[in-house]
């Protein structure tokens, strides 16, 4: 039992040798030793990224989190009005509501749409061998273009004059209707999105035994079920933490919808995120923009402990 | 021999001392410009024209779309450049409420600024009396139109709203779009149309009215003026389609005006400069031409304009010299500095009174714009840009909840009623951007 309880440092204590003689001074001397070893010298080497860490997280955290309750215009002095901001986010503001559904629907999209592409993607490129680096390449190479590159050129492909609606005899514009443009913004981000999936989970299959493979071959299994049996298992906790992952980064989405519609068209696609830069830099609301901003934190939280939940529940995560 | 040596040597320790005093005693100034082709312009410009040798204008080129935005930050962080600027008065009064800006009217009263500027112009920098901003960039919106398809069609430029419509009917029966431009993205350009419709629609005296809280927006004449615009939008005069007005962009938009496909463009004045170096004649692959006439409005067959600018300037709280800064703003203000401002780098005029041929070299068209607004100005043929006089949070209903309007997600009444709202909040909160008595 007493081992049980035993702390690290205890089973450390174990591992070292006796002091050297038998003097009480010396005793006292090896324990400072000790103690300044085990516990003072680890903190002085923290101590530059933790104060840097305080310095540009923590510090500015907090202050979210003061002005959060503040009617504040973003200069000048703050106002204390408590939980005012909060209430007016879920009991008055409907854009909120609206913005908030809007991350939802993303979120679905999110872990739906690029992790089919992934999976597809990487189990086919898992079996191909000339070529494959190319392949992997091409496919992840929009991962790595800023931003404004990737939704210009959308911009353009989306265009009725002379872009893809064109090849289906289709003449609108899918970023200028209220009904398509999120789904269009987020079918561009996802192709720049599905390529950085597609490499970790053909990574994570690269450490599948592939004794597994044979044993499924010999047991007559074809391609889907390999897939299914073998395949998903294995790569199973990339796949649970990036959904995660992909959960927490759908409130997190601004820079697509704000260089292709800035929120529109009649605030379609107006997310959190845009909601958030308006009040802060527009309205002049930054206390109820870090209000916002702080329900932010709260559903990543929220997702987080599903997930510690679920992994704890004994899910592979 | 030595003693001779020793006083030529004092004399010049004595010299260089005086040398290093006089050069460290000279003073800096620190103004951000935008890291583009005209912030680097208007920035080298201002530092070479600059007479006075006891001030260094430091430039430092930000990089980046939101230069304001930044700014906004480090002066509330203590930082930030000497002279600030922000998008206009309303900007400008959240940071003089804040206390960011240093007052200036004793160097109005200095560099005699009253009677520099228009009197309108260095009203609107004013914060309970006092002059904390000084207004920048002059500009209206008018329409542009393809003189050569109006031409080729005989097509006369329209003095009233029911000439306008006639005019578009005609636009539309040649195969052609009525206007542009798109704003996909620009999500707050949708209020130059709706400042548009409130003065030429509702009239200036209405919106005026309205602005000093003697009128609800919800006023009828309100009603109708947003209801016309709804109309004309949704009936395609934008781009041919509401798709397309939500979601091109303005460089699709301006090259099909070039190129002769859409008849008129309702833009701003900023565009004076762009449509000649950009789109038409040989830059823009075509050899048409262009030219302007006002919005016409619905109550008289005179010109009228809605007023505003595109910017302010002030001294900021933490500014080390705030006379140096005071003495490069007054430069930055002559008529001389903005003449060449405007020549070489194609920037819209400071609202300052212009006597003489100022503007010898600028283009007839654009001269004919200034020469007429100003008439039109003096006779009280002027109304108001929402980015200029109306509070923050108003504004931003104004242009973001307009689209819903468009859509239909949101009725007229509504739309106004909201307005209505926001105003009254601002209103009390005292938040109205100084509006000049007409």
């Amino acid at each position: 039992m007493a081992a049980d309880n035993a702390t690290p440092l205890d089973s450390r204590s174990a591992q070292m040798p006796n002091p050297p003689g038998r003097k009480s001074k010396r005793k006292r001397q090896w324990t400072r030793y000790r103690l300044m070893r085990y516990y003072v010298v680890p903190w002085l080497f923290l101590i530059p990224i933790l104060g840097l860490h305080a310095f540009v997280v923590v510090i500015p955290a907090l202050q979210g989190v003061y002005y959060s309750f503040t009617d504040w215009s973003g200069i000048g002095e703050a106002k204390f009005i408590g939980l005012r901001n909060f209430e007016e986010m879920f009991f008055e503001d409907q854009s909120y509501i609206d913005a908030l559904s809007r991350n939802v629907q993303w979120m679905l999209f999110f872990v739906s749409v690029p992790f089919a592409f992934a999976l597809f993607g990487s189990s086919l490129l898992a079996k191909v061998r000339r070529g494959a680096m190319f392949y992997r390449t091409a496919l992840f190479m929009p991962f790595i273009l800023p931003s404004i590159v990737t939704a210009t050129i959308w911009r353009y492909l989306y265009n009725p004059r002379f872009g893809l609606p064109t090849l289906v005899g289709y003449d609108k514009a899918l970023l200028g209707q209220s009904d398509t443009a999120l789904w269009a913004i987020a079918f561009a981000d996802n192709w720049h999105f599905w390529g950085f999936l597609m490499v970790l989970f053909l990574t994570a299959m690269q450490g599948i035994d592939p004794v597994l493979y044979d044993a499924a071959k010999v047991d007559g299994a074809n391609r889907w079920r390999e897939f299914w049996h073998v395949t998903l298992p294995g790569i199973r906790p990339v796949v649970l933490f990036m959904m995660m992952m992909v959960m927490i980064w759908a409130f997190l989405v601004f820079d697509y919808i704000f260089i292709l519609t800035g929120g529109g068209p009649a605030g379609a696609t107006e997310v959190l995120g845009i909601d958030i830069y308006k009040n802060a830099f527009q309205r002049f609301e930054a206390g109820y923009a870090a209000a916002q901003g702080m329900t932010i934190c709260v559903f990543a939280g929220l997702i987080v402990c599903v997930f510690a939940f679920l992994r704890k529940r004994g899910w592979d995560i | 021999m030595l003693k001779k040596r020793m006083l030529l040597f004092a004399i010049l320790v004595l010299l260089t001392s005086l040398l290093a005093g006089a050069a460290s005693a000279q003073e800096t100034v620190t103004v951000w410009a935008a890291d583009d082709e005209t912030g680097s312009c208007w920035a080298r410009l201002l530092v070479d024209t600059f007479p006075r040798d006891d001030i260094e204008i430091e430039v430092v080129l930000q990089p980046g779309s939101s230069l304001v935005d930044a700014q906004r930050t480090a002066l509330q962080g203590g930082a930030g450049p000497d002279i600030t600027f922000s998008h206009g008065p309303s900007f400008m009064l959240e940071l003089a409420n804040a206390g960011l800006l240093l007052s200036l009217d004793h160097y109005a009263d200095e560099y005699g600024w009253d009677d520099r500027f228009a009197p309108w112009a260095l009203d609107l920098g004013r914060v309970e009396g006092s002059l904390y901003s000084l207004s920048e960039e002059l500009e209206t919106v008018i329409l542009y139109y393809n003189r050569t398809v109006f031409e080729e069609h005989g097509w006369e430029t329209p003095k009233t709203m029911d000439e306008l419509y006639a005019l578009a009917d005609a636009i539309r029966e040649a195969g052609l779009v009525v206007m542009g431009p798109a704003f996909g993205e620009c999500a707050p350009c949708y209020e130059w149309a709706v400042s548009v419709f409130f003065t030429h629609h509702a009239g200036p005296e209405k919106t005026y009215e309205a602005l000093t809280g003697q009128r609800p927006w919800t006023d009828p004449a309100f009603v109708e003026a947003i209801t016309a615009l709804k109309d004309i939008v949704q009936d395609g005069w934008y781009m041919g389609g509401i798709d397309l007005f939500f979601s091109d962009t303005f460089q699709q938009a301006h090259s099909l005006f070039g190129a002769g496909e859409i008849a008129m463009s309702f833009e701003g004045t900023w565009m004076l400069d762009n449509y000649q170096r950009d789109y038409f004649g040989e830059p823009g692959g075509n050899e048409n031409e262009w030219d302007w006439f006002a919005f016409p409005t619905t109550f008289s067959e005179e010109p009228h304009f809605v007023i505003g600018v595109g910017s302010s300037w002030g001294i900021s709280r933490w500014a080390p010299n705030p006379d140096a800064a005071a003495a490069v703003l007054d430069h930055y203000y002559s008529t001389s500095y903005q003449a060449e401002s405007h020549g070489a780098c194609g920037n819209a005029p400071a609202p300052l009174i212009y006597e003489g041929d100022v503007f010898a070299n600028a283009d007839p068209r654009e001269a004919r714009l200034y020469q007429e607004f100003g008439q039109a100005s003096a006779a009280g043929n002027y109304g108001y840009t929402s980015w200029s006089f109306w509070p923050a949070r108003t504004n931003v209903w104004l242009w973001e909840q307009i689209t819903r309007v468009y859509d239909d997600q949101l009725s007229v009444e509504d739309y106004l009623a909201g307005m209505q709202k926001e105003f009254e909040e601002e209103f009390a909160e005292g938040l109205i951007p100084p509006i000049p008595a007409r």
